[in-house]
C-alpha cells in the first residue's frame, strides 16, 4: 500500500508537465492535431447513457478511500432504479416482502424492535437485519458482508435474501419475469444499464448502487470532528464545545485502555474515522457454545462466534442489539461488556487488554458510556426522503 | 525526515538541467531541438528499478498460521502460544550505498496478516542502479511521519490514543503493531496477550515524556547490484519479538502493553533482529 505521494516523484511529474509545455509551445499547429472525442451514435431507439452519480460526501470522510466495481459505476438512473427494486415486494415469493420490509429507512435501513426479522410467510429468519449504511466504505473484499462474511461484494450480497428459505422464498427466474411484467421497468433498466431485458445480474446492480448513497455522517461527533477540520484559529474547538459533561465523561470511557477499550474494535481513538468500525470480524465473548458465525464461512473452527463489527452510528434507531438482537436497549449492551463476557477459546484477545475480560464499569462510567454512543446519531438520515419509497 | 538522499538528489538535478535546455531551446531555431533530445537521453542512462517486497511472517522458520485451535509456537521461555491476529507497518524503506549515500523511499506499508492484498509491498518510486550494501526501513513511523493523518490507517482502527479530552494520552499517533493471540498459562483469568506497540509513555514523578518508539530495522543482505527490477522476501520472524536480549514472558507482559513503558522499550530493543531478508 503506498500511499503517501513522494516528493522525487512529484517533482518529476511537475517537470515532466514543464517539459511538456514547453515543446508544445514550440508547435504552433498542435491545434489541428487535438482528437476530438464524439459521443457515441444515439438514435431514435438508442436510450442516452446514464448519468455519473455524484456522491454527496462530507469533508470528514472524504480522504477515505473506496471501491466501486469497474462493472457497476454508480449512475443517477441506476440508483433510481435500485430504490425502486429495493422497496419492491415483487422480489419475494408472494409480493409481499421487500428488501425495505426488514431494512426499514426510518431505522436506519435495521428491523426496529425485531431480534430476527420475519421472512415472507411470516418465518423467522436466522440473525438480526443488519442496518445499511456507510457501505460505500466497506468494499473490502476479505471483509465482504452480512454477520458472516457469506458476501464479499455489495452485490452478491444482494442475490441470497431473494431465494432464501427464510426470507422471500422466491426464485430469481420468477422475480426477473415479474419485473420483465411490470410497466416501467424494462425501461428503467434500458435507460440504467442500456438494455431492457432484465436479469438478475442487473437487478442487484441497481440495488448495490442505491445502497452505496446511503451516507450517514451528520450527528454531534460528526459536527464536532467537521469543526476541527474546518478551524484555522489558534485555539480550535474542543470535544466539550460539542458535548455535554455526560457525554465528554462517556467518551474517555470509550476510549481508555482500563475501562471500555471500545476503539480497537470500533475506531476513532483520536476522532478521525467517522466510520465507527474497522468492519472486521471478531468473537465479543457472548456465548461459551457460540453460533457458528464467521466459522460457517471459513469451515476454520477458530472463527467459532466471531461476527462483523457493527458500526456504533445510529445505534438509537437500530435496536435490538447483536447479531441474534438478544438485547433490547444500549443499557443491556453496555452491561454485558462491562459484567458478561464469557472466557471462551475463541474470546479475541482484544476483549481482555484491560486486564479483565470485564469492563467492570461504575453505574456512573455505564450511563456516561450510553449518553455518548447516543451522540453518534443521525436523525437527517432516517428522515432523508431520497431514502424513503 | 529526510526527503531524499544525494542520489536522489542527483537525479532530479539532471531532469532540471535537461529542462532549462529544454525551455532555450524553444526560444531559438530547430538545429537545438536536437540537443533536447540528447539531453533527454542523458537521463535514461540513469536507470531505475522498481521495488517489491514480498512481506513474509514465520515462526521458527515456518509460515505463520492464524486462528489454529491449538498453540503451536513456543516462545524463548518455553511458553507455548498462538496468533489470532498480526498487522503492523514499515516506513522509510532505505538502500544504503557503500559511499555513505542512500536512497530514501518516502512512504508506509501497512501489512495485515489475514489480509493476502497487504502482502507485497511494491512503492511508487524506483531506486537508481547501484550497488547497495545495506537495507533499512523504519519499525513504525518516526516522530515526524507519526503525527500526521493517513485515513486509511484510521479506517482500520490503527490510533494510538493520544488523550482527547479527559481521556488517557499515550502520546498519540498510530500502532505500529498489533501481535494477538492465546498463551499456555496457570492463571485463571483469560491467557490472552496483546502485544501492541506505538509511542512509549513514560511517567516519572509528577512528569509525562513520550518517546519515539521506532527503531531502524537493518536486515542483512549480501551487497546488491542492482541492475533490473529488485524483488526481495522481507520476513518478520514472530518469535523474535520475545527475545534477544529480552526474553519476553507472557505472564508479566500479557495485556495493557501500550501504556506499559517497560514493555514498549523492550520491543523496541526485540525488535532490530525481528527481520531477516531472504
Amino acid at each position: 500500500m503506498s500511499l503517501r505521494s513522494n516528493k522525487i516523484t512529484w517533482l518529476l511529474a511537475a517537470l515532466l508537465v514543464l517539459a511538456s509545455s514547453a515543446f508544445n509551445g514550440c508547435r504552433e499547429d498542435d491545434e489541428d492535431q487535438v482528437e476530438v472525442l464524439t459521443p457515441p451514435p444515439t438514435g431514435p431507439g438508442t436510450p442516452p447513457p446514464p448519468s455519473p452519480y455524484a456522491f454527496d460526501i462530507p469533508k470528514h470522510l472524504a480522504a477515505f478511500s473506496y471501491n466501486i466495481p469497474a462493472d457497476n459505476p454508480t449512475t443517477v438512473e441506476g440508483v433510481m432504479l435500485g430504490k425502486r427494486l429495493f422497496f419492491e415486494r415483487r422480489l419475494s415469493i408472494n409480493n409481499q416482502l421487500s428488501c425495505g420490509g426488514c431494512h426499514r429507512p426510518e431505522a436506519a435501513f435495521a428491523d426496529p424492535g425485531m431480534a430476527v426479522s420475519l421472512g415472507a410467510q411470516g418465518q423467522q429468519g436466522e440473525r438480526n437485519a443488519m442496518a445499511i449504511f456507510n457501505v460505500l466504505w466497506s468494499q473490502k473484499p476479505t471483509l465482504g458482508f452480512n454477520w458472516n462474511r457469506s458476501a464479499t461484494t455489495l452485490e452478491e450480497q444482494a442475490f441470497d435474501p431473494v431465494t432464501h428459505p427464510l426470507e422471500m422464498m422466491e426464485t430469481w427466474p420468477n422475480v426477473v419475469n415479474k419485473l420483465q411484467n411490470t410497466p416501467g421497468y424494462p425501461q428503467m433498466f434500458e435507460r440504467a444499464f442500456g438494455t431492457a431485458t432484465i436479469d438478475s445480474n442487473l437487478v442487484v446492480k441497481a440495488i448495490a448502487q442505491f445502497e452505496r448513497t446511503l451516507i450517514s455522517a451528520n450527528s454531534k461527533m460528526d459536527n464536532y470532528m467537521l469543526a476541527v477540520l474546518n478551524d484555522t484559529s489558534q485555539n480550535p474547538p474542543t470535544l466539550n464545545d460539542y458535548l455535554t459533561p455526560q457525554e465528554a465523561r462517556g467518551f474517555n470511557v470509550y476510549v481508555s485502555t482500563a475501562k471500555g477499550d471500545c476503539f480497537h474494535c470500533h475506531g476513532n481513538v483520536n476522532l478521525n474515522n467517522p466510520l465507527w468500525t474497522d468492519f472486521d470480524f471478531r468473537n465479543n465473548g457472548l456465548d461459551v457454545n457460540p453460533d457458528s458465525g464467521l466459522a460457517s464461512t471459513t469451515k476454520n473452527p477458530a472463527d467459532l462466534g466471531k461476527f462483523k463489527t457493527p458500526s456504533l452510528r445510529n445505534l438509537v434507531f437500530t435496536a435490538p442489539y447483536m447479531h441474534d438482537g438478544r438485547f433490547q436497549t444500549l443499557e443491556e449492551v453496555v452491561e454485558f461488556y462491562s459484567t458478561g463476557v464469557k472466557d471462551t477459546p475463541f474470546t479475541d484477545p482484544l476483549m481482555a487488554d484491560r486486564g479483565t475480560l470485564n469492563a467492570n464499569l461504575t453505574t456512573q462510567e455505564k450511563a456516561d458510556l450510553v449518553a455518548f454512543l447516543k451522540t453518534i446519531t443521525d436523525s437527517t438520515f432516517v428522515n432523508n426522503p431520497a431514502f424513503r419509497p | 525526515m529526510k526527503l531524499f538522499s544525494r542520489s536522489a538528489k542527483m537525479i532530479n538535478l539532471l531532469i532540471l538541467s535537461a529542462l532549462i535546455t529544454t525551455f532555450y531551446s524553444c526560444k531559438d531555431d530547430e538545429d537545438e531541438a536536437e540537443t533536447i533530445t540528447e539531453t533527454i537521453i542523458v537521463e535514461k542512462d540513469i536507470a531505475t528499478f522498481q521495488v517489491r517486497l514480498n512481506m513474509k511472517q514465520k515462526v521458527n522458520g515456518q509460515d505463520l498460521q492464524l486462528n489454529t485451535v491449538n498453540r503451536p509456537y513456543t516462545n524463548a521461555l518455553g511458553q507455548k502460544f498462538n496468533v489470532t491476529r498480526l498487522r503492523y507497518l514499515i516506513s522509510d524503506l532505505t538502500f544504503h550505498m557503500n559511499d555513505g549515500n542512500s536512497f530514501i523511499i518516502d512512504d508506509y506499508h501497512f501489512v495485515d496478516a489475514a489480509d493476502s492484498s497487504t502482502f507485497v509491498y511494491q512503492p511508487d518510486v524506483r531506486i537508481p542502479a547501484g550497488i547497495y550494501n545495506k537495507i533499512s526501513f523504519k519499525f513504525g513511523f518516526d516522530r515526524i511521519d507519526n503525527a500526521k493523518n493517513y485515513p486509511e490507517l484510521d479506517a482500520v482502527s490503527w490510533g494510538w490514543p493520544r488523550g482527547v479530552g479527559m481521556t488517557p494520552d499515550l502520546g498519540g499517533g498510530y500502532h505500529f503493531m498489533q501481535l494477538e493471540g492465546t498463551f499456555d498459562s496457570s492463571m485463571t483469568v483469560s491467557k490472552v496477550f496483546l502485544t501492541h506497540m506505538g509511542t512509549a509513555r513514560s511517567i516519572v514523578g509528577t512528569d509525562t515524556t513520550f518517546e519515539d518508539n521506532h527503531f531502524v530495522a537493518y536486515p542483512t543482505i549480501s551487497p546488491l547490484t542492482v541492475n533490473n527490477n529488485l524483488e526481495l522476501d522481507l520476513v518478520m520472524n514472530v518469535e523474535q519479538w520475545y527475545t534477544d536480549p529480552y526474553d519476553w514472558d507472557f505472564n508479566v507482559y500479557r495485556v495493557m502493553v501500550m501504556p506499559n513503558y517497560n514493555a514498549q522499550r523492550k520491543l523496541n530493543l526485540n525488535g532490530p533482529s525481528v527481520f531477516t531478508i531472504e
